[in-house]
């Protein structure tokens, strides 16, 4: 028989993490009200939800949201065009590979964090009250979120771009934005593609809620007939947003398959 | 044509890459630097064109002054000098006529490049310069699809587009077969003797040094330990330089 080494006892992390997680998932289901039960008692008013959400009314659908729900696009389309392409010169900014200078790095690294922690509704809520209500406070607020997550992700892919063309760029002569222009762009160009078509995607849904905070778009229909609990108007709404969105995502994909 | 003047590097965390390097090469040379890898041949050369920027005393190229010069003086010098590298550095992604381009940045504004507005005159040096290594066919082909010997004439080609006065080769063929490392020795070799441009060559493989250098110069640990013409070298000075014996890697032997 072999002496067998002795198996490490669990860390401390595990013996502490696992019980308190357990315990602390438990007292959370009582707090928050979990209860499926709910469902049933609601469903059962049937008058108020269940019925009128079976029977959509289309025809008012149709006449009465799809402005809305095109604004919804324009929105999402403009925003994520600007938001990215403003992003573009600033990922650069923000990114060891092509700013030597720590000071100037770490104050646009800490714009785009600092721009990504605000939610896009609280976005769209400061920007209706800066701009009035309307889609122009949106398109704003969606320019702020697509600019944070293209910000984040470029440049981090610039951070691990080969430095070789850039200094031999720079070895020419070249001054260093036609170095980034010439040598670091192209290199990372098919993932700001790849990035734009997946926040454009994200935009479009983010879009549909704006509305809420009164920021345009078809969330705002939604919003008032909620008030009125005329759900046989918010379902057609519903189905043509899924559409919509499904539809675009698929144009999305299909797209960056032909590019990329 | 350059001078090192108590040359000395050295880098953050304290490796001393060259230590009080004093040199001169003279119009029209062709040096070859030979040296173990970490003996500091990649840094001399990078101190050149100030990529590497002295720790300690001068470098001049065209009794230009590189260590002190301003921004805008170092971008003139550097315009002069052409550089190549054992890993091309060309953008993989842009046509080659893009990549050489690049070696004429210098002569245009920001604006224009950033939209690739090239006069034609500047487009007419490059397609010389590819026209000038037997590559101009490729002008419009991407740099990815190319083999590694085509990518480095293109990497010729970009440094030749510069018009430079001194031409720099960071061990230009260190990532080449044998048979594509002698051709592109020989466009270097060319480009000489025929354009007159001084050229500094970083080389590990001491036949080759031997087969195109007029003039060797060894480095050792950041030290110069040999100055003198090729056809001097014997085997005795390769092991001084190397610190040790000859071995079958340092030779690329024959075509076959």
């Amino acid at each position: 028989m072999i002496d067998l080494p002795k198996k490490p006892l669990p860390s401390v992390l595990t013996i502490v993490g696992i019980p308190f997680a357990i315990l602390f998932s438990i007292y959370s289901f009582f707090q928050i009200g979990f209860n499926l039960e709910d469902f049933r008692t609601n469903l059962q008013n049937r008058y108020i939800v269940t019925d009128p959400l079976f029977n959509p009314k289309w025809s008012w659908a149709i006449e009465n949201a799809s402005a809305a729900l095109v604004e919804t696009i324009q929105i999402a389309i403009l925003a994520s065009i600007l938001g990215c392409f403003i992003a573009l010169p600033l990922s650069f900014y923000a990114s060891r590979a092509t700013n030597k200078n720590s000071y100037s790095y770490f104050l646009y690294k800490s714009f785009l964090n600092l721009v990504r922690t605000i939610p896009d509704l609280f976005w769209a809520m400061m920007f209706t009250v800066a701009v009035g209500l309307g889609p122009f406070a949106g398109v704003l607020a969606l320019i702020m979120f697509s600019l944070a997550i293209m910000g984040k992700l470029l440049s981090e892919t610039i951070d691990s771009i080969d430095p070789g063309p850039m200094e031999a760029a720079k070895a020419t002569g070249s001054s260093h934005n036609q170095a980034i222009f010439t040598s670091a762009l192209p290199q990372v160009l098919p993932n700001f593609t790849a990035y734009f078509l997946y926040i454009f995607e994200l935009c479009i849904r983010a879009s549909v809620i704006l509305g809420l905070v009164g920021a345009g778009g078809v969330g705002r229909i939604i919003e008032t007939q909620r008030i009125f609990l005329r759900f046989d108007r918010i379902s057609p709404i519903v189905v043509l947003i899924l559409v919509v969105v499904i539809g675009i995502e698929q144009f999305s994909v299909w797209l960056r398959r032909k590019i990329l | 044509m350059i001078k090192f003047e108590n040359l000395s590097v050295t880098y953050p965390g304290g490796v001393e890459a060259l230590k009080d390097i004093n040199l001169e090469i003279n119009e029209g040379d062709f040096l070859i630097i030979v040296g173990l890898s970490g003996a500091g041949k990649s840094t001399l050369l990078r101190a050149t064109n100030n990529l590497v920027k002295p720790t300690k005393g001068n470098v001049y190229v065209d009794s230009k002054n590189v260590t002190t010069a301003s921004k805008k003086e170092l971008k003139k010098i550097r315009s002069d000098i052409g550089m190549i590298f054992q890993t091309f550095n060309l953008v993989n992604r842009s046509t080659v006529l893009k990549n050489v381009l690049t070696g004429r940045l210098s002569q245009i504004s920001t604006i224009r490049s950033i939209f690739g507005l090239w006069p034609k005159d500047q487009k007419k040096l490059a397609f010389e310069a590819l026209n000038q290594v037997e590559i101009l066919e490729k002008a419009y082909v991407r740099a990815s699809n190319l083999s590694g010997g085509q990518q480095q004439r293109v990497g010729i080609a970009r440094a030749l587009s510069q018009k430079p006065k001194v031409m720099l080769a960071d061990e230009p063929v260190a990532s080449l077969d044998p048979i594509t490392s002698r051709v592109v020795m020989s466009y270097l070799k060319k480009i000489n003797t025929e354009l007159g441009i001084t050229t500094i060559v970083n080389l590990h493989f001491l036949d080759l040094a031997k087969e195109f250098g007029d003039r060797l110069i060894g480095l050792r640990d950041g030290e110069l330990v040999y100055d003198g013409k090729v056809s001097d070298v014997s085997d005795k000075d390769f092991e001084n330089i190397y610190g040790r014996s000859i071995k079958s890697s340092d030779l690329i032997g024959e075509d076959d």
